[in-house]
């Protein structure tokens, strides 16, 4: 399984990295393989390349607001939460990815 | 790249007693001011408490990282703040917090070396080795070190 994220917040200073640091840590422990991008105030962070995207099982995106090129996922299984909820429980976040690639296989 | 272009000494204390959330965010604002980091506290002020209702910045495990983006804010700056005694935060985890770090950003033209080391801290904070050395961490050189060794594992 390999999954991409892409996590933003409003201010994008702190919540978006530390979704992404937990994405990384959950999906590490679970054995499944993570690339996630961050749009924060710097830009955009491990931009995911279009490569990455086609090769993936499927999409998290973690915002709070509209994130940028969200059309580069079109067709792909995608789920959305809020960033907190990535914060939170990214565990939970993945497995909802993972049923959802399941049901569309 | 240097820890210390965003924090020092004087924007750490230790042991600080406070009652209410809103108590350590007028404390945090406040040492940024005394430090040249802000312009103005009370416009600072209302930038954080505005992002405050935004959504809970205690993010669990007893840390909250309170932020604001700022026409008062300087230069990009971290302050870092331990409580004598956990207070209420409504933390994703429903848990009292211990740490708080605030991070303070200028509206406009920041320095993006600046900013990454600003996120790539929230970034570690996740990191459960390192945040447990910073909350047993009893002086403010200790702190600095810590953050210092982490920024430079990924430099």
């Amino acid at each position: 399984m390999y999954i991409v994220c892409v996590t933003s917040c409003p201010a994008g200073i702190a919540h978006t990295y530390m979704a992404a640091a937990n994405l990384e840590k959950a999906a590490k422990k679970m054995g499944i393989d993570i690339k996630v991008e961050k749009q924060g105030i710097a830009g955009i962070e491990d931009e995911l390349s279009e490569e990455e995207i086609a090769r993936a099982d499927g999409v998290i995106i973690a915002a709070d607001i509209s994130i940028a090129q969200k059309e580069r996922f079109e067709g792909k299984t995608i789920i959305e939460c809020g960033v907190s909820e990535a914060i939170k429980n990214p565990e939970g976040v993945i497995n909802k990815l993972i049923e959802e690639v399941k049901k569309n296989v | 790249m240097e820890i210390k272009e965003v924090i020092n000494e004087k924007l750490i204390e230790l042991d600080f007693e406070a009652s209410s959330k809103e108590e350590v965010l007028n404390h945090m604002v406040e040492m940024f001011y005394k430090n040249g980091v802000i312009t103005s506290p009370q416009e600072f002020a209302k930038d954080v408490f505005e992002r405050e209702k935004l959504g809970t910045t205690g993010v669990g495990m007893g840390i909250a990282i309170p932020h604001g983006k700022s026409k008062a804010v300087l230069k990009e700056s971290i302050a870092i703040l331990k409580l004598k005694r956990p207070i209420e935060w409504e933390s994703l985890d429903g848990k009292p917090v211990s740490m708080v770090i605030m991070l303070a950003v200028p509206e406009k033209d920041a320095d993006t070396v600046h900013l990454k080391l600003l996120s790539r801290l929230a970034y570690f904070l996740m990191d459960d080795a390192f945040r447990d050395e910073l909350m047993k961490a009893k002086d403010k050189k200790e702190i600095l070190k810590l953050i210092e060794k982490k920024e430079l594992e990924v430099a």
